[in-house]
C-alpha cells in the first residue's frame, strides 16, 4: 500500500464512522522502490490529497523527511522541484508491505499483508 | 531591471500556454479525424468551429455552450450529437468565429474543462441531416394559441397569489396552487377521498369545453395545478405518478415562454421543445408513460428560428396543468415505469438470502477460481477503455471490483492518473497487485474510502452480483458518495436481453449450436423462517430465462457457480435515478450488458 492509497482511504464504511479519516497507521515492513519522477502528474494530484495526513502517514512509519508539516497556500510548489521530488519518493516509492491501519473513531483494526490492506468488515459492522 | 524580468518572464509564460493551446490544438484535430474522418479540420479561418470537451457526453448543454459562444456573434448553427465530447457551431461571420477563437481555444469557460477548439471547412451533411427536426416523442403535441390573449388574462387574474394556499404550502422553488384535489408531493399523488371545496376558476370552463369539443380529452379533467415560475425556477424530472392520473396530461403555458426538456427513461433519448404563451403541450401514450420532463432551472433558454440560434432571457410563467384521476390501477405498457404495476410483482424474492448468494455464490467462488478467471480476463473492452483513455492526467480513478486490473496500466505514463482498485476476492487483488497495481481488498457496499474525492470510477461487471435490489441502490449509493462534485461514473451489468435487434451478443455466439432447454434445473436456498427460495442453474451460451440465476464456471476443479441478477432493459437507469446527486449522462447496450454514463451533480 502505496501512502498516495492511503490518503485516499478512510473508515467511514463502519457503521456509525462519521469520518474516519486519516486512518492510523503501523507498519511492520516497508518497502522503498524507485518509481520515475512525473513532475506534471505530482504538480496536478497534489491539491487533492491531505498533506497533513500524508505527513502523519510518513512520520507513523519512520520515513520522516523534511517535509513541511503544513502548505502555506501561497507555497508555489509547482517551480519547486526539490520539493516535488520529495512529495513523490513519500507518495510513490514508499510502500507498506505489511502492517496496520486503525480507524480514528472506533479503534477497529485492519490487517495489510503483501501490500493489500484488508478492509472487509463483519456483518454486524456494517 | 526587476521589472523588465518580471514582464519578459510573463511573455515568456503567456507563449508557453499558448504553444501547449497549439499542441492540445493539433492533438484535438487528431481525435476530431478519429471520431469522424468526414470532419475537415484547418487552420485557415471559416465562420464553422468545432469544439473539443464541449458535448452532451461532457454533461454540456445547448444552452451552457450558447452562454460562451454567444458573446462573439450571431450562432447559425449548433450541433451536438449524442455520445459525443464534440460540438461544432456556425457563426453568422468568419470574424465572430475568428473572435471566439481568439477569446475561448484553450481556456476553461465551462464547468473546469479546457476546451479546444479548431476551425472547420464546413458542417459535413450526415451531421446535419442527424439533428434535423428534433422528432416529437410518440404521443406528445403542441397546439399553438390554444386560448386567445382574452383568455390567457382571464385565467391569469382567477388564481390568487397574495393570499396563501388554501391546503399545502408554496413550494421552494416555485408557486403552486392545486384546484379539484390537492397534489401530495411526498408522496407524488393525490387523496381521492377528499376532494378540495370550490371546484376550478370559473374562467377555466371555456378552455375545458374546448379540450372535450375538440376531442383532445374524453372526459373532463377533475385535478387542476397552477405553477408559477420565476426566471431561473424550474421543476425537476418526472414523471406524473402512472396510478394518479390518466392519460393525457394537459398543459397549458401562460406569460412567459419557456423550453421542456423530456427524456426516455428507458434508452435515455432527449429532446427539448420551446412552449410558447398560450400553448397547449398535450402528452399522451409514450410520452405521458415512458417520458420523463423537466424545467431546467435556468434564466435562458435556447430558442431555434430560421436565422439560427438565440439565447432568450426567461420572464414570469404560469402553467396550467389539467389532469384526470384514474379509476382504477394502470396498464400501461411499461410496467418497469408503472407503480401500479410494480406494486404486484415488486418481491425481491433474493432478498431474504442475499448474505448466503454473495457469500457462497459470488465472494467464495471468486477466491476459488480466481486464478482461472483471471487468465481469462485480458481483453479491456473497448468503450470502458475509452473514458479511462480520456481521463484528464492527475485524475483520481477508482474500479470498484477491479479483478486482476484489466482496466489499470493502460495509458501513457507520462499522462499519468491515480489508478485505485478495489477487490472483494483476495485471489484477484493479489493478482492485481503482482501486476504493480494499488488495490484494497474491499466490499462494494461499503467502500473504504473518502467522500467527494475521485474524478471518475468504474464497476464493470459487478452490480449484477449483488443479490437484492437495497443493496445494488445502497452500492450505487456508495459509488456516488466517492466521487467529487462533476465525477463521472460508468456501470456495466450483465442483461437479461441477450439478443438486440436481431443480433446475438458474444455470449451467445460463444456456444452457438448447441442444444439445450435452458433454465430447467434449480438449486433450493433456506431462508430465514424456514422459507424456501430457489434458484436456476443457467446454461452457458443460452438466453437468460429469469433475473435471478446461477452461472456455472466450468474448470479441470469441477463446476461451481455464480450468482447473477441480470438485469432488464430499463432497470439500470431506473436503479441510478434514484440515487441522489446522480444524474445519468447516457445510457446504452453494449455486447449483452445494460450500461450507465452518469454524473454527479
Amino acid at each position: 500500500m502505496k501512502l498516495l492509497t492511503h490518503n485516499l482511504m478512510s473508515s467511514r464504511h463502519i457503521k456509525g464512522v462519521v469520518t474516519g479519516f486519516p486512518l492510523k497507521l503501523t507498519a511492520r515492513d516497508v518497502k522503498v522502490s524507485e518509481v520515475d519522477f512525473n513532475k506534471d502528474f505530482i504538480v496536478r494530484i497534489l491539491p487533492k490529497l491531505d498533506w497533513e495526513a500524508l505527513c502523519q502517514a510518513v512520520e507513523s512509519i519512520g520515513q520522516g523527511t523534511d517535509l513541511p508539516r503544513s502548505l502555506d497556500p501561497d507555497f508555489n510548489f509547482e517551480a519547486d522541484t526539490e520539493f516535488l521530488k520529495k512529495a513523490h519518493h513519500v507518495l510513490m516509492e514508499v510502500e507498506v508491505v505489511s502492517g496496520e491501519l486503525e480507524c480514528p473513531e472506533t479503534g477497529r483494526k485492519f490487517p495489510i499483508t503483501d501490500g493489500i490492506p484488508n478492509m472487509l468488515l463483519n456483518e454486524d459492522e456494517v | 531591471m526587476e521589472a523588465q524580468c518580471e514582464k519578459n518572464e510573463a511573455a515568456m509564460d503567456g507563449v508557453r500556454s499558448m504553444r501547449k493551446a497549439d499542441k492540445k490544438q493539433r492533438r484535438s484535430q487528431k481525435k476530431i479525424l478519429a471520431f469522424d474522418p468526414d470532419l475537415s479540420p484547418q487552420n485557415d479561418p471559416s465562420p464553422v468551429l468545432g469544439v473539443c470537451n464541449a458535448g452532451l457526453m461532457t454533461g454540456d448543454t445547448e444552452e451552457s455552450l450558447l452562454e460562451v459562444l454567444s458573446p462573439y456573434g450571431v450562432i447559425r448553427k449548433l450541433v451536438m450529437l449524442p455520445n459525443s465530447a464534440f460540438s461544432i457551431v456556425e457563426f453568422h461571420s468568419q470574424e465572430q468565429a475568428e473572435q471566439a477563437m481568439l477569446n475561448l481555444h484553450g481556456k476553461i469557460p465551462l464547468d473546469g474543462k479546457t476546451l479546444y477548439l479548431t476551425y472547420l471547412a464546413a458542417i459535413p451533411e450526415k451531421w446535419k441531416l442527424k439533428c434535423k427536426d428534433e422528432k416529437l416523442p410518440e404521443g406528445l403535441q403542441l397546439i399553438k394559441d390554444f386560448v386567445s390573449e382574452e383568455e390567457e388574462e382571464m385565467l391569469l387574474k382567477s388564481v390568487s397569489w397574495d393570499t396563501p394556499p388554501l391546503e399545502g404550502r408554496d413550494l421552494k422553488e416555485r408557486q403552486v396552487r392545486h384546484y379539484g384535489y390537492q397534489f401530495d408531493y411526498s408522496t407524488n399523488n393525490v387523496n381521492k377521498d377528499s376532494p378540495l371545496p370550490g371546484g376550478f376558476p370559473p374562467s377555466c370552463q371555456p378552455v375545458i369545453d374546448q379540450l372535450l369539443l375538440r376531442g383532445i380529452c374524453p372526459l373532463p379533467p377533475d385535478q387542476l395545478t397552477v405553477n408559477r415560475y420565476s426566471p431561473g425556477h424550474g421543476i425537476a424530472w418526472h414523471i406524473d405518478t402512472h396510478s394518479a392520473f390518466e392519460s393525457p396530461i394537459l398543459s397549458l403555458s401562460l406569460q412567459g415562454q419557456v423550453n421542456i426538456e423530456f427524456r426516455h427513461k428507458v434508452n435515455g433519448q432527449r429532446v427539448s421543445i420551446t412552449l410558447p404563451p398560450r400553448s397547449l403541450l398535450v402528452m399522451d401514450g409514450e410520452s405521458r408513460y415512458a417520458w420523463a420532463h423537466r424545467i431546467a432551472p435556468r434564466k435562458t433558454d435556447v430558442v431555434r428560428s430560421p436565422h439560427g440560434l438565440s439565447l432568450l432571457w426567461r420572464t414570469t410563467r404560469t402553467s396550467f396543468t389539467f389532469r384526470r384521476l384514474r379509476a382504477s390501477p394502470c396498464h400501461c405498457s411499461f410496467p418497469l415505469l408503472c407503480d401500479s404495476q410494480l406494486s404486484n410483482d415488486g418481491i425481491d424474492s433474493t432478498e431474504l438470502i442475499s448474505p448466503i448468494l454473495e457469500q457462497l455464490h459470488v465472494a467464495d467462488v471468486y477466491e476459488e477460481i480466481a486464478e482461472h478467471f483471471s487468465s481469462t480476463r485480458y481483453k479491456p473492452w473497448p468503450r470502458v477503455k475509452e473514458l479511462v483513455m480520456d481521463l484528464v492526467p492527475g485524475s483520481l480513478f477508482l474500479d470498484v471490483g477491479c479483478g486482476n486490473g484489466k482496466y489499470f496500466g493502460l495509458r501513457n505514463p507520462h499522462q499519468s492518473i491515480v489508478e485505485i482498485g478495489c477487490e472483494l476476492s483476495r485471489g484477484l487483488a493479489g493478482i492485481a497487485r503482482d501486476r504493480g497495481f494499488s488495490v484494497v481488498q474491499g466490499n462494494m457496499l461499503g467502500l473504504p474510502f473518502r467522500d467527494s474525492l475521485f474524478d471518475a470510477c468504474i464497476s464493470i461487471a459487478t452490480l449484477h452480483h449483488l443479490a437484492s435490489r437495497a443493496h445494488r441502490l445502497h452500492a450505487l449509493g456508495e459509488m456516488t458518495r466517492v466521487l467529487r462534485q462533476g465525477g463521472m461514473l460508468l456501470v456495466y451489468v450483465w442483461a437479461r436481453e441477450q439478443k438486440r435487434d436481431q443480433k446475438d451478443s458474444s455470449y451467445l455466439k460463444k456456444d452457438r449450436g448447441k442444444s439445450s432447454e435452458g433454465e430447467v434445473e434449480f438449486r433450493e436456498f433456506q431462508g430465514p423462517d424456514g422459507m424456501t427460495v430457489a434458484l436456476p442453474l443457467h446454461v452457458n451460451g443460452t438466453e437468460f430465462q429469469h433475473s435471478d440465476v446461477l452461472v456455472p464456471w466450468t474448470s479441470k476443479m469441477g463446476t461451481t457457480y455464480r450468482y447473477y441478477h441480470v438485469f432488464v432493459e430499463g432497470e439500470l437507469p431506473a436503479l441510478c435515478e434514484e440515487v441522489p446527486q446522480l444524474t445519468i449522462v447516457q445510457s446504452y447496450y453494449d455486447e449483452g450488458n445494460w450500461c450507465v454514463l452518469a454524473k454527479k451533480s
